[in-house]
């Protein structure tokens, strides 16, 4: 417990169980996030047309969309919440 | 954690955002984020694979409006000077102005969708670029043919 401070790590949402509908399942969307769970997606800048890519397994940058490339493919990971590459499952 | 919304990548903590750095439009340009300006280095758009068949997106033919080109169709680059020579591409990958010859496919340019480039249609790999990563005044065609505005 803590003094109220109104910031959001003290805000909650009372959901009732007969309306709870549980996380959005793959193919959903996640309101929350605005990504749907487990569709694959580019990411692609207004910068260019350029899409982002991963650089030494490590460094985001935008490049020339390569077909295929799995590196310029993202998902959103309801478990963890994060944006993934499907290059090697890690999380930004 | 990210979310999207209204064409940014915020982070949920701290609400910086997904920004490409400098707001180059470089070859692997690093991305970073940084406090929201709004920018367009910032802003992205999600585009989900089942709803995009990028190979079918590239057309073969038809007008590219932003670039102001019909795609795979050669064309001349005709001078407005009295004598309205046109742009020829040399051996040497230069290009310089000569007398129209008919057929002649150094002559004649056309423009690749698939790069955003204009190529030459005798060498058909080449594509038109200014020479020293856009800080000279000359154009000469080359081999790497990645579109970017200077």
């Amino acid at each position: 417990m803590e003094d109220r401070s109104d910031k959001v790590h003290q805000r909650w949402r009372v959901v009732y169980a007969d309306e709870y509908k549980g996380e959005p399942q793959k193919g959903e969307l996640n309101k929350k996030f605005g990504f749907y769970v487990e569709r694959d997606f580019y990411v692609v800048s207004a910068i260019g047309n350029k899409y982002l890519d991963i650089l030494n397994n490590r460094y985001l940058a935008i490049k020339t969309h390569v077909n295929s490339r799995k590196t310029q493919v993202f998902y959103f990971h309801q478990q963890s919440m994060t944006i993934r590459t499907r290059y090697n499952n890690q999380s930004w | 954690m990210f979310k999207y919304e209204k064409g940014q990548i915020i982070n949920w903590r701290n609400n910086l955002v997904f920004d490409v750095t400098d707001s180059k439009d470089l070859e692997g340009q690093p991305v970073g984020i940084k406090k929201n300006t709004n920018g367009k280095n910032q802003q992205w758009k999600i585009v989900y694979l089942d709803e995009t068949d990028i190979d079918d997106k590239i057309a073969t033919k038809g007008l590219n409006k932003e670039f102001g080109f019909h795609i795979n169709r050669p064309f001349y680059l005709v001078s407005e000077l009295p004598f309205n020579r046109v742009a020829e591409m040399h051996s040497n990958a230069n290009i310089w102005l000569r007398r129209y010859r008919k057929n002649v496919k150094q002559q004649q340019f056309w423009f690749d969708e698939r790069t955003n480039t204009i190529k030459n249609n005798h060498y058909r790999t080449y594509c038109l670029e200014i020479q020293s990563n856009g800080k000279s005044n000359n154009i000469k065609a080359g081999t790497g043919c990645i579109s970017r505005w200077w």
